[in-house]
């Protein structure tokens, strides 16, 4: 029995050697994985930080003209004054009109909503066309959705507009 | 090798051949050695090329889309439309009345 100590032994020795290995190969493989791990985090968190950094930089230099621009949106405070600002242009064109509806749209913008005004007027086709252009042009954030027209008794026409604003969310 | 023979070599294992038996025990431990190079060497050549710690695709890089520029040319347009707008320098559309004039209605018996 005793010849095949040294070969139980060597079995032995050579069994504790490939474990040891093993876990050595397995651990550094954890460690690379960890080390992986940190180093995506590290590259997305920098790149996190000159994005936002750009960002800052963006608003800042900005600034300014984003306040001007502002001014062309309208507010909660400012509806009445765009309704007033389409009645003096049917004033103006010489049509006749009537504010059929004003409404806040859904949207899924976080700081802006649509405001649909609907307009009716009458008038001449020519007083009509130009009232269109007239909606077309206002000087704030808007544009002119749609327009019908249709002609009505004594060479008047029946319009009807959809101007679409853009308006501050109410808070 | 055939059943028979194979089954034959089997039973051989219970009596000892130190030349086969030495045979056996180098290639098992041949066989672990080179399990162990082969989960080893890729290992090391991955973190030697630094391919081992990468993880994944790298997402996508943000960056402002918008410059200062942009931002002037939108301020801009709305100022130049908002002058204009107040001294009504907008270019109206040449249209005609598309109706038939009166006199052809007038002449429509009912």
């Amino acid at each position: 029995m005793n010849r095949f100590l040294p070969l139980v032994g060597g079995f032995i020795l050579f069994a504790g050697a490939v474990a040891a290995l093993a876990f050595v190969l397995a651990s550094v493989g954890g460690y690379i994985a960890t080390a992986s791990e940190a180093k995506a985090a590290v590259t997305s968190s920098s790149r996190e930080e000159s994005y936002n950094e750009a960002v800052a930089s963006f608003l800042s230099d900005t600034a300014d003209e984003r306040s001007r621009l502002s001014s062309f949106i309208v507010n909660d405070a400012g509806v009445v004054a765009v309704i007033q600002e389409i009645d003096d242009a049917a004033k103006r064109e010489k049509v006749s009109v009537t504010i059929d509806s004003v409404a806040v749209g859904a949207s899924a913008w976080n700081y802006f909503d649509p405001l649909d005004v609907s307009v009716s007027a009458t008038g001449s086709f020519a007083a009509l066309s130009a009232f269109a252009t007239d909606l077309e042009s206002l000087p704030e954030a808007s544009r002119l959705v749609s327009f019908h027209a249709e002609a009505a008794e004594n060479k008047a026409w029946f319009g009807s507009y959809r101007v679409e604003f853009l308006k501050t969310k109410s808070p | 090798m055939s059943v028979g023979s194979f089954k034959e070599w089997l039973s051989s294992l219970g009596r000892p051949y130190p030349a086969r038996d030495w045979m056996l025990v180098l290639s098992a431990c041949a066989l672990i050695l080179l399990a162990l190079l082969a989960w080893a060497g890729p290992l090391f050549f991955s973190i030697e090329s630094g391919s081992a710690y990468v993880v994944g695709e790298p997402s996508p890089e943000r960056s402002v889309k918008m410059t200062r520029s942009d931002v002037q040319n939108v301020l801009d347009t709305y100022t130049a439309r908002s002058v204009n707008y107040a001294a009504h320098n907008i270019a109206m559309p040449h249209v005609v009345d598309p109706a038939p004039p009166a006199s052809l209605n007038s002449g429509v018996k009912q």
